[in-house]
């Protein structure tokens, strides 16, 4: 039998739900700043309307639900689920107004893309979008990649309640002792590295004879999509705009700090370098990316022809990069991926994006925290059968501190591993349905699960809509990870049955 | 001798050209590879790089595909407009050699431009504020002013 939400459930939900309404219409004044900078009045006026709207949806449900009280964990889920669902709606209106998009499927598509990450466009004619609009795509997967409850908790919420909401949004680690200093940390870290690398790739830009006003939009955006590892360009042709290897360096560095666990970051940040090489999961990361970039670049050789040495390993190693992080920054296009690389290659980049990055980063994916603790459990096993029956075995790694491997971090892990692959499989199915080689139906549906964004070229406006619809659940589950959704659809499946 | 020969090479190069379509040279990479082809589209963004070899990114003028075109200073001096909001960049023709691999330029997909023409001369444009819009977000803005009184008029009872 499934438990009831309560009355009480309900006010919670909506208290707080309303509050985090009234948080979008409020960020919408940044796109709007921008607007009003560069005198892109139409864009000014769709970006007044959004946050009207916003805020008057928010302060409507507040109103009707104006208790404060602490949250408990079914609330604290359904919370994260629901607002990542009413954060693309209403994110997509300016996406909408804008007209570059065909239809509000379309603009619903691309914010859910970018607040979880993602990267996968359906835009039209972006290379002649207004930057502020432009900007708000950007933006929005700095919320995304941040988290948008992990906003919400320098604002909100507070003691037992934060600390659930917390973990409802895909976040295990606690950095710091308390959830609302963690968000702190969190933002500190990624507003210095947004100084740092906008002026960096600002620099650059300038260096390549952008006018200071463009190199800059382009730097800031750039770094919001990278560091977020959603992998949104200013450009039709991402990071291929920019024909520079040391664009293309800067950019790889950018989504490999992304992709690191903020824990790490921590480490870093309060002078313990040696966790670099101490830390399980990171190392875990590291070895994978050189590995798989190592067999698709031999793959790569093999069977294509009239390819330097330099072309090949600047083309692998930055798509091997970009799908580990799970950043989906190309410098090369749909079609050559779809066309140029071998099975065996696109096979390897499919592996790297569905593993994706580190725990408690930005990026999506089954995370290699989870990878190493599998392989540890069967290294385990494996030793196991090699020495007497009563010997006790503890594994033990080092994250941040050193841990001993328990059975239910296998279990957790074991059962996330399983759901990604699941998905992944199931998208990439359901692609075939509609015509497109599994190959490539799966690569696009890892992609969109894993919070990826690399194309094989399926994704774009004349795709089915179902389709569409299910790229959207993959990106939205793939972000939060399953468990706090599947909270939410038992949530809603409760309010169909009164008893 | 050296002008005839000089003639010979740019007509022979002119006549064995392609005119093609950006999406179709992806499409076809392998059979378009080192040839020598004619692409028409927008100048877009800006130009990137100093020098003799300066970039230029030309997108299709219909279709959401462009690419990269290396171009001498001479050749650049003749676009004036590079499309981006509010901008309609010039239209222009590049012949040129088309390299999946560019040798020159490892890990780009590029055009080494032989010849640039400007065929359409781009132009600044003004969007039309939308009165409607702007109408609807004046009521948006009396409906979320009474909400926010009211929500504040409960908070108090609270």
């Amino acid at each position: 039998m499934i438990p009831q939400f309560s009355r009480d459930d309900l006010k919670g939900i909506f208290h707080y739900t309303g509050k985090l309404i009234i948080l979008l219409g409020y960020l919408f004044l940044l796109p709007l700043f921008v607007a009003l900078l560069y005198k892109e009045w139409n864009p000014a006026n769709d970006f007044i309307f959004s946050s009207l709207f916003s805020l008057s949806i928010g302060y409507l449900i507040v109103s009707q639900f104006p208790e404060e009280s602490d949250i408990n964990w079914r609330q604290g889920m359904t919370i994260a689920s629901l607002i990542w669902l009413i954060y693309m709606f209403l994110g997509a209106i300016p996406l909408y107004l804008s007209g570059h998009y065909r239809s509000y499927l379309d603009s619903c598509f691309e914010s859910m893309s970018a607040l979880a990450t993602t990267g996968l466009v359906l835009v039209n004619n972006l290379d002649h979008m207004a930057n502020s609009y432009n900007f708000w795509r950007h933006f929005m997967c700095f919320i995304g990649g941040q988290g948008i409850i992990l906003l919400g908790l320098l604002i909100f919420f507070r003691g037992a309640s934060a600390s659930i909401i917390y973990v409802g949004e895909a976040r295990e680690e606690k950095i710091l002792p308390n959830v609302v200093q963690t968000a702190k940390f969190i933002w500190v870290v990624s507003m210095c590295y947004l100084i740092i690398f906008t002026l960096i790739l600002g620099i650059i830009n300038i260096i390549h004879s952008f006018s200071f006003s463009r190199a800059f939009f382009h730097a800031i955006c750039v770094f919001m999509a990278g560091w977020d590892t959603a992998g949104f360009a200013v450009q039709t042709q991402n990071i291929a705009y920019y024909h520079s290897p040391l664009i293309d360096i800067i950019t790889s560095l950018i989504v490999i700090l992304g992709a690191v666990s903020f824990g790490l970051h921590y480490a870093l940040w309060t002078g313990k370098f040696k966790e670099i090489f101490k830390n399980y999961e990171f190392k875990t990361f590291m070895i994978s990316i050189i590995f798989l970039t190592l067999f698709a670049y031999i793959g790569f050789i093999k069977f294509t022809k009239n390819i330097d040495f330099f072309s090949s390993f600047r083309i692998i190693s930055y798509h091997i990069i970009s799908g580990h992080t799970g950043v989906g920054y190309t410098n090369g296009d749909s079609f050559y991926l779809k066309n140029y690389l071998p099975d065996f290659s696109l096979i390897l980049l499919i592996i790297a994006m569905g593993l994706g990055g580190c725990s408690c980063s930005t990026s999506g994916g089954i995370k290699m925290l989870r990878i190493g603790l599998i392989l540890k459990e069967l290294k385990k096993e494996v030793k196991g059968y090699s020495l007497p029956t009563s010997t006790v075995i503890v594994e033990k790694f080092h994250h941040i501190k050193d841990i001993s491997l328990t059975d239910t971090q296998v279990k957790l892990s074991s059962i996330i591993l399983i759901m990604y692959i699941a998905t992944y499989i199931i998208g990439g199915i359901i692609g075939t349905f509609f015509g497109y080689p599994f190959l490539h139906s799966l690569f696009e549906s890892t992609s969109a699960c894993a919070n990826v964004g690399l194309s094989v070229g399926i994704t774009n406006p004349d795709m089915p809509n179902l389709l569409k619809i299910t790229y959207i659940i993959e990106m939205w589950i793939g972000r939060l990870e399953f468990i706090s959704v599947f909270v939410f659809i038992k949530y809603l499946i409760s309010l169909r049955s009164p008893e | 001798m050296k002008k005839l020969f000089l003639i010979f090479l740019f007509s022979a190069v002119l006549y064995s050209s392609e005119k093609v379509k950006i999406k179709e040279l992806y499409e076809n990479s392998e059979f378009y590879n080192g040839k020598s082809i004619v692409i028409e589209g927008e100048a877009i963004g800006e130009k990137m790089g100093k020098g003799d070899e300066i970039w230029v990114n030309i997108k299709d003028e219909f279709e959401d595909f462009a690419i990269g075109v290396v171009m001498s200073k001479i050749d650049i001096e003749k676009i004036e407009n590079f499309g981006r909001y509010r901008i309609k960049g010039d239209i222009v023709r590049v012949e040129g050699i088309y390299n999946v691999n560019c040798i020159k330029h490892p890990g780009e997909r590029d055009i080494h431009a032989i010849k640039v023409e400007v065929i359409k001369k781009g132009e600044r444009y003004n969007e039309e504020l939308s009165l409607k819009k702007i109408y609807l977000s004046f009521i948006l803005l009396f409906i979320t002013v009474f909400l926010i009184f009211l929500y504040h008029k409960k908070e108090i009872k609270v």
